[in-house]
């Protein structure tokens, strides 16, 4: 029997159950390199493109377009030119039989966790994916939670050690910020989780705010890399009324237009990710974290412009709105500044794949 | 997020307030039960077990069962708010309402606007509505339009786990009186709550779905109704716009309006009785503000107007079915529906 693979249902960050077959890019007989896109999968966050992992021929497409199947579920069968149809009836009857054993249906993917810290008094929590002697810190930015690396903790997690960390005030760590509040007190708080946790010297990949966070971080820690996303750096272009915006907004119509200008695809932002946000924003001590962080965002873009401290690669969204992507070598004069079209500030999220592939890049120098 | 049912979502929201501010108390028949016997002290925690647990948390001097006097216990509550506590005090079931009236329509009620603004009133009357359980006619109304006619009470109705957790604990920290209506046939059903306090303001409508072709309102237990009739619907390609308005009172009617003005039309579903009621409140708001959107007669869905049957057939013919509620929606597009 010709070798066969199973292709499932993708698993995309923690909170992912389930993901609804978009559209498929490839039929059944097409031939497939590392890399080529096979389908796209509908989250409840975001739509992201499934790429294939390895070379070979669709053999069979089992998953409808428009169907929703939990993750782990067989969408396609993958495997060699010429296997016969009886064959690929056996294996798919014989994946179908492992699915309803639950256990085994666990080792289709090795799941992330949600784990706790309590650093300086305040309760952490983070996600944790992956092994690796060297270790990832990823720093999601105002207003979101570790949950936005959804698309890049499962590729990174295959070489690194990949933590995703909800910063206070945000996610499901204590809504009481650290000290006053200060960019100083949250860099301070995530040397001590880095300690606390015994990660050693880091990569550090932040975005937006949790840039800021993160090249506070590196200019006073030692780090193997400093990676950084539309991060806010003194001096940028940061778009002050989104943060005012978005404090403010309490019903979903407003914040879903609050959302839109976070990405370039409008149609980017789902119900669910509106749904989350607000959910999120209602939770005690929610609001008054945003107010006391959006004041520091102000500040910092309104300081004295200067380049990161450490030595950083720069991503940023083409069509961002939020922070534009200041010119080439204004800020980074031996930085590196990739830009990613199709995409506003939320790069990892929008064009995931292409960001990816850069923060990987830049974590191997 | 842990998955949690109608009733943990209350007690969730009691027992957090209860641990927040030590002013906020429980009263009511049996809200702990087992007082003086011999048996097992926190015995009840309500006739439906919504309060359970927390009389050990708290103590008999925060949760306090009564005698079987309605009158008394909104009275005390009502008096005890104005004095600085925040009782939450229930009220077993809605039909009892006539005998204690008065402490919350003409007491609480007008306690700001009888002082000078100067009085506040933290109470919250909390209330089990509702038909579907065979509880028969004195046992099984939605008295909500009743309330809602009253100035001064708000009127909360959630119609999910969620949504019960957050819209109760903003009702406690509200400093006016707040009237939370509780659908017993909702108890057991389930959504993901936050282990943490949330509030969810008031006068803030849910869009559960959202659509272009009609605008469907529901209160409570109505919601889930009206979910299936719009997920019946959608595979015919009709898109329903379903609001939850989840407060009658304040109504959140931009929400409605502005619903209606895209879609040109409106069926307002209810559980309370069809003459003054508050589908009808929800049709003339409509007809008198957003009369030229309108590309279709407003359809109502309520009770035909009768007592709750007992039997259990007549019960569920009595109620608005998604059924009921489908065909409304197609009639409202000129699909003429055959009669059932």
């Amino acid at each position: 029997m010709a070798q066969l693979t199973a292709l499932t249902m993708p698993k995309w960050g923690l909170s992912m159950e389930e993901g609804t077959l978009a559209s498929w890019h490839l039929a059944e007989g097409d031939a497939v390199d590392e890399g080529t896109e096979i389908a796209d999968i509908e989250t409840s966050k975001l739509l992201n493109t499934l790429e294939a992992k390895q070379a070979g021929t669709v053999l069979r497409l089992v998953a409808g377009e428009g169907e929703t199947l939990p993750c782990g579920a067989l969408i396609a069968v993958m495997g060699e030119d010429g296997a016969s149809a009886p064959d690929i009836d056996a294996f798919i009857a014989s994946f179908r039989r492992v699915e309803t054993d639950a256990a085994a249906g666990e080792e289709h993917y090795a799941a992330p966790a949600y784990r706790n810290a309590q650093v300086d008094g305040l309760n952490l929590r983070y996600m944790e994916a992956g092994a690796g002697e060297e270790a990832v810190l990823l720093l999601h930015g105002f207003g979101g939670d570790g949950g936005n690396w959804m698309f890049v903790t499962e590729e990174l997690a295959s070489d690194y050690r990949t933590i995703a960390l909800d910063l206070p005030g945000h996610g499901g760590s204590d809504k009481t910020l650290p000290g006053s509040g200060k960019l100083e007190d949250m860099a301070a708080l995530v040397l001590a989780f880095i300690e606390t946790e015994e990660l050693g010297a880091v990569h550090l990949v932040g975005h937006s705010f949790g840039g800021a966070v993160a090249e506070q971080v590196a200019a006073t820690g030692t780090t193997r890399s400093l990676t950084l996303l539309a991060p806010l750096l003194p001096g940028l272009a940061l778009d002050r009324t989104y943060i005012a915006d978005f404090v403010a907004a309490k019903r979903k119509r407003e914040l879903r237009a609050v959302l839109t200008r976070l990405v370039a695809d409008p149609d980017a932002i789902s119900r669910d990710m509106v749904d989350d946000v607000l959910r999120y924003m209602r939770l005690d001590g929610v609001g008054a974290a945003l107010e006391r962080l959006g004041a520091v965002a102000r500040e910092i873009a309104q300081a004295e412009p200067r380049p990161p401290a450490a030595r950083a690669v720069a991503i940023w969204g083409e069509a961002d709105r939020i922070i534009p992507p200041p010119g080439e070598g204004c800020l980074y004069n031996d930085h590196v500044l990739h830009v990613v079209a199709d995409a506003g500030h939320l790069p990892h999220l929008e064009r995931p794949t292409e960001t990816t592939r850069l923060i990987r890049t830049a974590l191997t120098g | 997020m842990p998955r949690k049912t109608y009733r943990q979502a209350i007690n969730e929201a009691l027992d957090s307030e209860m641990a927040r501010d030590e002013n906020v108390i429980v009263i009511g028949e049996d809200v702990a039960g087992g007082a003086g016997g011999s048996g097992e002290d926190d015995a009840y925690g309500g006739v439906l077990g919504v309060t359970k647990g927390l009389v050990g948390k708290y103590g008999r001097t925060r949760v306090i069962d009564t005698p079987i006097t309605e009158s008394a216990i909104m009275g005390a509550a009502a008096g005890a708010a104005s004095t600085g506590l925040r009782p939450v005090a229930e009220l077993m079931f809605v039909d009892f309402l006539g005998v204690c009236f008065d402490q919350i329509f003409n007491q609480a009620a007008k306690f700001r606007y009888m002082f000078g603004g100067k009085a506040r009133t933290p109470l919250v009357i909390r209330s089990m509505i509702g038909a579907g359980l065979s509880a028969a006619a004195q046992h099984s109304q939605a008295l909500h339009p009743i309330f809602t006619h009253i100035p001064g009470l708000k009127v909360v109705m959630p119609s999910n786990a969620y949504d019960a957790k957050g819209l109760l604990i903003q009702a406690i920290r509200d400093d006016d009186p707040v009237i939370f209506l509780e659908h017993k046939a909702l108890y057991e059903t389930q959504a993901e709550v936050p282990d943490e306090a949330y509030t969810i303001p008031f006068g803030e409508a849910e869009f559960v779905t959202e659509g272009d072709d009609v605008t469907v309102v529901a209160f409570s237990a109505m919601v889930a109704r009206c979910k299936a009739a719009a997920d019946t619907l959608e595979k015919d390609g009709i898109e329903v716009e379903l609001i939850d308005p989840r407060t009658t009172s304040p109504l959140d009617e931009d929400a409605i309006l502005e619903s209606v003005e895209r879609t040109g039309r409106l069926v307002v579903v209810d559980e309370g009785s069809p003459r003054c009621g508050l589908a009808a409140d929800i049709a003339a708001l409509v007809a008198c503000k957003a009369f030229a959107h309108l590309k279709a007669p407003i359809a109502m869905v309520t009770p035909p107007h009768t007592p709750v049957p007992f039997a259990p057939n007549l019960e569920a013919a009595y109620l608005p079915s998604a059924e009921r509620i489908a065909a409304a929606v197609r009639a409202t597009l000129g699909e003429t529906v055959p009669a059932e």
